[in-house]
């Protein structure tokens, strides 16, 4: 999960541990005629990977860590592809031609340097049509001369090819190193107690990345590792929630953990929250809210939206493999990385972060901190 | 012999200055008389000075508020969309009809694989058409061009939110109308908002004006139906931001191409470069090269600036002859300027002797001229740019009208005074004053002393011109202006042909015929004095002629402008309206003509559809019908008008007016005419294809090479027109579509009644009987024509000004005479007398001159001019009413100026200095 | 110093074919004042126009104190006439915009005397000419007898060498003329100018050292 304010998608999981009240049962559709992911659903790629225009809204979520070949420079992206539907199948508006008006595309990308914190990011919103369209066969979405697509050619190997503005554009080839994980119940995710809160949520935890990126002038050769996401929903977060705060953590021992942490208006931790273990071979162990531990170190504001972020965070969760708590540090490997203030979005924090563990590195991370400026509540009507 | 008195300590100074020292002091010489002499001369006459600052002042007011209305008229060609986007750095438009929107994935692949264009940041596809407010409630058919037109733009909403970011401007107005809060819920509420076809933004004047709020309901005229519209939100105006010009309106792109009936296509693209290419001219230049290379199949790409110079270029040349005419007044004004000059040389001539006689060099007393010049010129100038601004808000609101009416949308009511216009004007003024101060300065201080005084104070001439000289000049003036009529035009930047020689020679020949007027003033006087019983009173008006002055000639010079410029302007309009009148006898011939209602200015293109149109033709009251489909297109020298109309309708009707016609039937038949055409007049003399010659046009489906069958006028357009035949051309532009009709009713059938049945079954659609059109297109041409009037008037009544001050300068330097014939016994009335006939004889003298100039330049607007500027033939006609009138009032006007001059030298003391 | 201040060798003139001036020779000495009397268009004026330099004859020789001034041109001349000429005309014609005491300051204006001196030098001229009291008045406000005191003290103030009067009392009654011969005499005592005088008047030539007639163009007599 990650992405955009206003494409939010949640619903509710069963936590691993502590109790939960029983969930009601899902709707079909939503009560504007979206479609509502329901489980049981045999997946089937390439199709699946690509768009599923009946839900509301559905999002391409690409972020990695990448280094220069021979020097070793580093760098954290971002890129975010989100399709919103703009009418309820079957509503009579514009579905075809140059200037459609049935889906709306927005596109985030941001680029880190680590070293010298130089942060570029980028936001793009088009409707579909001449400039902007998402494949429903197979993974193809595009915006603006931004592409995230499934090589035809060659089975479970995509390409990104990313701009921002005019200082950087990254090209990059991505193949799973782990196979696809699917969270939730049954492939089905439900982040909340509404009959309409699910969501398919599809993961590439793992993938390796090499490619060019070009930046300050220069062509650099550039490799690294990357996570994949692919959520599909048409639900949006109850009205006792303000936001969340999501964590894409890769270890060095070739496991990884996925966890979110839904926040409601008092502060206190939404039972729906979860965290999930991925190990080696791609199997998960979920912990639920009361399980894990989540919290801020420190806090950054930014100079921008004035909003103030838990950072670094702190996570304390038991580990599966030895069973024991471990606690660990995400700090960020640059403090500004916020994203979504230029004038028209909510601004959030999305950045690469390195792990520590007992003072020690053990992975790198990349974190998503939203709802900080301003309830997300209202801004998803 | 007288004893040497009292010793009185004089030094005697003997020794000659040095020159250094002489020059040195030339400066402070001419500043102390300018400060001793001319300011209090001034002082002590306030009135005179005041008149000739006035003088000055009204040429450079009517000059600068031509040009001040001009500017406003083709400001008004906003490209609107860069209210929205700020200035586009190239736009592609297609050379004939519309883009299709295969366009925007040729720019999407370019953009990817083509290097040059990576400056390009912004891709704005723009849908454009008009509409107009609906007619007030009463039924009758209002003027052409009566109602406000609006331009709608559609651009695609949802990228416009990108240029707000990434150009920090705001764009909360977007979220207005919509659910939820503003900037919050921005695309959510705004997402709505796209789904309301009729959903639209204006600015705030508008809605101010209209009464409007965020989710009335308005209609408007749009092709040939009325649309109701939503107010979706309001442009606010704010001062960092180009204001929302009040006829802007803004929909969403395929919410518009869906009202307008343009599916699939655009009107135009424009790009917005990155900021580092926009900001280096290099960079610029290659990815303007680089687009149009790529996009050479769809259209030209361009400049913004080189399309507002196209704009300028269609109406630089009813522009640029209006600031000739205006420089009427300035002329005229420059004669009088002169004469007051003169006039104020002669009064003071006894003083230039004393200053010569004193020690003070001619170069002083020439400097002290020309300051004295420089600063009337100055006070006059700045005058006249306050006089001219003002000027301007009257005159802008015609000019503006004109264009709308015949070039494209234009509404501008209020003229902006430019600091380089003003300016401009300023150095007209005082250029002028100093050229018309200069002669009598030189002469004045050349001139011995003594002769000076010689020359007495009876008004006679600083400058006396030898007549042999007098003549020599005049026929000289007037050969060259006959020369001059034969040269070709000047062709400006743009194709535009410039007159120049034309104007040239009018300038000369009235310059000519005016000196040769002041020449024959002595035999005018030894004519008068043979005409019937002469009164005392007449004599000695004869007398006084018999040695004219410089300041009479010049009045009568002046005269002579005026008048020649009035007859010459009246037979330019009489010849103008004759051949109009008798072009439109000829090329109305139908009894109903329908047109979108939506067609409030020339560049307004609403198009009636084929269930319109051809419910109409189908009514049984038609007997025969013709169908116009009227675009634009690209040709290299320029656009040009391509119309599609039944030219077998014309070959039955015989409507069009040859000046080559077919040498065969062909072009009517539409089996045979698929490569022919027809054009207009004003297309050969702008392109110099004539008749047999090749035309290629580019349509949407291909370029077309057309031979022209014939030539034939059209007065309604000066750039061109392409004629056609209509099923062919629909073909090409593969559009079924119509711009007007024109409907041959049935024997019998009341068109009143057609018209009113019409108009109730297509609210949309303005209907006009023949009779109504004919006085509709004589109206426009009027309008255009009101300006010229106005100038005309002007011009005249500056020349009998002219007139009445002159005499009156005259009458007081005679103040010696004036006492003699007092002491002789004449009366009050008698001496006032005098003067009416001296006023008279000039009137006359100036009148007749005056109308055989403007035979002359009359002969010279509609044969050389005229045809030159707009290609067009036009029959000759001398108006006699207006000719008569002036040869009548001029005369009656001058004696009786003079006769007031002359009561007022009568009753003037002599023996005090005035 | 030359010997003669004003020196005239055959000078001619034609207006319109007529002879008005016919090889006419003169000398004046400094100090010396010449009266020219003869009946109306006889000559005189223009001989005293072209003796200022105001007119040029057609052919001959003028010298104002040894410069030739008929060869003289623009710029030169006015430059001679600054120095060494001075003038009175009948009808006085001073300068209407300026005052009395402008119209005097004039010439010293010219050659560029500083105010205070020559504030000072007009000041004591007008009250040499019995004017002083009116030295702020206009021109249009004196009566004939001030404005030609006032001409005289215009045409003295730079200590020309040569002074040209032309009918200085025509306009004049007998009590104001009388005025001004005497004062004209005195004043080119003093100033050892030379004056040259147009006159029908006897008044006039009795203050003159010596008497030249002229008729039809030419010199009739000299003498006293």
């Amino acid at each position: 999960m990650g992405g955009a304010v206003f494409l939010l998608s949640l619903s509710p999981q069963y936590p691993c541990g502590g109790a939960q009240p029983p969930l009601p049962p899902l709707a079909e559709r939503t009560a504007d005629g979206f479609l509502v992911p329901q489980p049981g659903h045999t997946f089937q790629f390439p199709r699946d990977h690509g768009s599923h225009p009946g839900f509301k809204v559905e999002w391409w979520y690409v972020t990695g860590h990448l280094f220069e070949v021979g020097t070793k420079e580093r760098f954290g992206f971002q890129a975010t592809f989100f399709r919103r539907a703009g009418a309820p199948p079957g509503e009579a508006v514009k579905k075809s031609g140059a200037f459609r008006s049935d889906q709306l595309f927005l596109f985030h990308a941001a680029l880190l340097e680590v070293r010298s914190g130089n942060f570029l990011h980028t936001e793009r919103l088009s409707r579909a049509g001449w400039d902007a369209s998402s494949a429903e066969d197979t993974l193809d979405v595009q915006l603006n001369g931004n592409r995230l697509f499934l090589d035809p050619a060659q089975p479970e190997t995509f390409h990104l090819d990313t701009r921002i503005r005019n200082d950087a554009r990254l090209q990059l080839t991505l193949r799973p190193s782990k196979p696809l994980v699917v969270f939730g119940e049954d492939g089905l995710s439900r982040k909340g107690d509404s009959p309409e809160a699910a969501s398919w949520y599809l993961t590439f935890p793992r993938l390796a990345a090499e490619g060019q990126l070009q930046f300050g002038g220069r062509t650099l050769r550039i490799g690294g590792e990357a996570w994949m996401d692919h959520e599909i929903s048409s639900s949006q977060l109850t009205q006792e929630q303000t936001g969340w705060d999501w964590a894409g953590i890769q270890f060095e021992d070739g496991r990884e953990i996925m966890v979110y942490r839904l926040r409601r208006k008092d502060g206190s931790t939404d039972p729906a929250s979860a965290l999930f273990w991925v190990d080696a071979a791609g199997k998960t162990v979920r912990f639920g809210a009361d399980a894990f531990r989540w919290e801020g170190a420190a806090q950054w504001r930014s100079p921008r939206s004035g909003a103030s972020y838990p950072l670094p965070v702190r996570l304390s969760v038991p580990d599966p493999s030895s069973g024991q708590n471990a606690d660990f540090v995400l700090e960020p490997l640059g403090a500004d990385q916020e994203l979504g203030d230029s004038g028209s979005g909510i601004p959030y924090w999305e950045g690469a972060c390195r792990v520590k563990s007992n003072g020690k590195v053990v992975g790198s991370a990349y974190v998503e901190l939203t709802g900080y400026a301003g309830s997300l509540n209202r801004a998803l009507k | 012999m007288k004893e040497a008195p009292a010793q009185v300590v004089v030094k005697q100074e003997g020794t000659r200055a040095s020159k250094s020292a002489v020059d040195q002091g030339r400066a402070r010489v001419v500043f102390m008389l300018l400060r001793q002499c001319t300011w209090r001369h001034w002082r002590h006459q306030p009135r005179r000075t005041a008149l000739l600052v006035l003088l000055v002042s009204i040429g450079v007011s009517v000059f600068l508020s031509m040009r001040l209305a001009n500017r406003a008229a083709v400001a008004s060609f906003t490209q609107f969309a860069e209210v929205l986007t700020q200035q586009s750095d190239a736009v592609l438009t297609p050379r004939a009809g519309l883009l299709s929107e295969t366009v925007l994935d040729q720019l999407k692949a370019a953009r990817q694989s083509e290097e040059g264009l990576s400056g390009l940041e912004e891709i704005i596809p723009i849908v454009e058409t008009s509409a107009a407010l609906p007619r007030s409630r009463t039924d009758r058919e209002q003027g052409i061009g009566s109602r406000t037109s609006f331009t709608l733009l559609g651009v695609d909403l949802i990228s416009l939110q990108n240029l707000a970011t990434s150009k920090n401007l705001d764009r909360s107005w977007f979220s207005q109308g919509s659910n939820g809060e503003a900037a919050a819920s921005q695309e959510g509420g705004f997402w709505k908002l796209l789904e309301r076809p009729t959903a639209i933004f204006c600015a705030q004047s508008l809605a101010e004006e209209e009464g409007l709020q965020v989710g009335s309901k308005w209609s408007l005229i749009m092709g040939e139906r009325t649309v109701e519209f939503e107010l979706a939100g309001i442009i606010p105006s704010r001062p960092d931001q180009p204001t929302a010009p009040k006829n802007l309106l803004v929909m969403d792109l395929p919410a518009l191409q869906v009202l307008s009936g343009k599916e699939g296509r655009l009107d135009r693209v424009e790009f917005l470069f990155n900021r580092s290419t926009r900001t280096t001219p290099a960079q610029a230049e290659r990815t303007l090269a680089v687009l149009s290379r790529t996009l050479e199949a769809f259209g030209n790409v361009r400049s913004p600036e080189s399309r507002q110079a196209a704009a300028e270029v269609m109406t630089r040349g009813f522009r640029l002859n209006l600031t000739i005419l205006s420089l009427i007044a300035l002329l005229v004004g420059l004669y009088l300027i002169f004469q007051a000059l003169d006039a104020a040389v002669v009064k003071r001539k006894t003083e230039i002797g004393i200053l010569r006689a004193m020690g003070v060099t001619a170069a002083e007393v020439r400097w002290a001229w020309l300051w004295e010049a420089l600063l009337l010129g100055c006070a006059g100038g700045a005058a006249g740019v306050l006089g001219g601004w003002a000027l301007a808000q009257g005159t802008v609101r015609a000019v503006s009208q004109t264009v709308n009416t015949l070039y494209y949308a234009s509404n501008t009511t209020a003229a902006a005074l430019h600091l380089d216009e003003a300016m401009g004007a300023m150095l007209l003024a005082i250029t002028s004053s100093l050229v018309a101060g200069w002669l009598p300065a030189k002469r004045a201080a050349a001139t011995l002393p003594a002769q000076l005084w010689a020359q007495g104070t009876g008004g006679s001439a600083v400058l006396k011109t030898p007549t042999q000289r007098g003549w020599l000049w005049g026929f000289g003036l007037a050969a060259a202006a006959a020369v001059l009529a034969f040269c070709p035009p000047l062709i400006l930047e743009g194709g535009t042909p410039f007159s120049l020689a034309g104007y040239a020679s009018a300038f000369l020949g009235i310059l000519g015929v005016g000196v040769l007027a002041g020449e024959t003033l002595p035999s005018a006087g030894w004519l008068a004095a043979r005409l019937g019983k002469l009164s005392p009173a007449r004599r000695l008006a004869n007398s006084h002629l018999r040695q004219p002055s410089s300041r009479h000639r010049w009045a009568v010079a002046g005269l002579v402008c005026a008048i020649a410029m009035t007859g010459g302007m009246a037979i330019l309009v009489g010849s103008f309206e004759s051949s109009v009148s008798g072009w439109i006898r000829l090329a109305l011939q139908s009894d109903i003509y329908i047109t979108s209602d939506a067609n409030q200015n020339a560049s307004a293109n609403s198009h009636m559809a084929a269930s319109t149109w051809k419910g109409i033709t189908a009514e049984a009251a038609v007997a025969d019908w013709d169908g116009l489909l009227i675009t634009r297109v690209e040709l290299p020298g320029g656009p040009v008008r391509l119309n599609g109309t039944d030219m077998a309708f014309n070959k039955r009707h015989e409507p069009l007016l040859w000046l080559d016609p077919p040498r065969t039937d062909a072009v009517f038949s539409a089996d045979q005419n698929e490569d022919l055409c027809v054009v207009s007049e004003s297309f050969t003399a702008r392109f110099r294809i004539y008749r047999e010659g090749t035309v290629r046009v580019p349509t949407p489906t291909g370029e077309r090479t057309l031979k022209v069958a014939g030539v034939y006028t059209d007065y309604g357009d000066d750039k061109g027109i392409i004629l056609v035949d209509r099923r062919h051309m629909q073909r090409w532009f593969e559009t079924d579509q119509l711009s007007t009709l024109a409907l041959v009713l049935q024997p019998g059938t009341d068109a009143e009644a057609f018209r009113a049945q019409t108009r109730a079954a297509y609210p949309g659609l303005a209907v006009y009987t023949n009779a109504h059109l004919r006085a509709e297109v004589m109206r426009i041409f009027q309008q255009t024509f009101a300006i010229t009037y106005a100038l005309e008037g002007i011009g005249v009544l500056v020349a009998l000004a002219g007139l009445g001050t002159t005499l009156a300068s005259v009458l007081a330097e005679r103040r010696a005479e004036l006492t003699t014939l007092r002491a002789l016994g004449m009366s009050h009335a008698e001496i006032a007398q005098v003067a009416a006939w001296e006023g008279a004889l000039l009137s006359v003298v100036g009148t007749l001159g005056g109308l055989l100039a403007s035979a002359g330049l009359g002969a010279l607007l509609v044969f050389v001019i005229n045809k030159q500027t707009f290609g067009w033939t036009l029959q000759l006609a001398l108006p006699l009413p207006p000719l008569l009138f002036l040869a009548l009032l001029i005369p009656a006007s001058g004696a009786l100026v003079a006769w007031t001059a002359g009561r007022w030298g009568a009753d003037l003391p002599v023996d005090r200095a005035d | 110093m030359h010997l003669s201040a004003i020196e005239c060798r055959l000078v001619s003139k034609q207006y319109d074919a007529r002879p008005v001036l016919r090889e006419v020779s003169l000398q004046v000495a400094p100090g010396e004042r010449l009266a020219l009397t003869g009946p109306s268009g006889s000559g005189k004026t223009t001989l005293l126009n072209c003796l200022g330099g105001i007119d040029r004859p057609d052919s001959g020789e003028i010298l104002i104190g040894g410069e030739p001034i008929t060869r003289m041109q623009g710029s030169e001349l006015a430059d001679l006439r600054r120095r060494k000429l001075g003038n009175i005309f009948q009808f006085f014609h001073l300068l209407p915009t300026l005052s009395v005491r402008e119209n005097v300051e004039f010439p010293l204006v010219l050659l560029g005397i500083e105010g205070p001196e020559r504030k000072k030098r007009a000041q004591a001229l007008l009250e040499r000419v019995h004017v002083g009291h009116r030295a702020d008045a206009f021109p249009s406000q004196l009566s004939g007898g001030e404005m030609q005191r006032t001409a005289i003290a215009r045409a003295l103030i730079h200590g020309p060498a040569v002074l040209l009067a032309d009918e200085p009392t025509g306009n004049l009654d007998s009590a104001n003329g009388a005025n001004i011969l005497s004062l004209l005499s005195e004043l080119t005592d003093e100033t050892k100018t030379a004056l040259v005088l147009v006159t029908h008047s006897a008044e006039a030539t009795a203050i003159c050292h010596r008497i030249v007639q002229m008729r039809d163009g030419s010199l009739q007599s000299s003498g006293r």
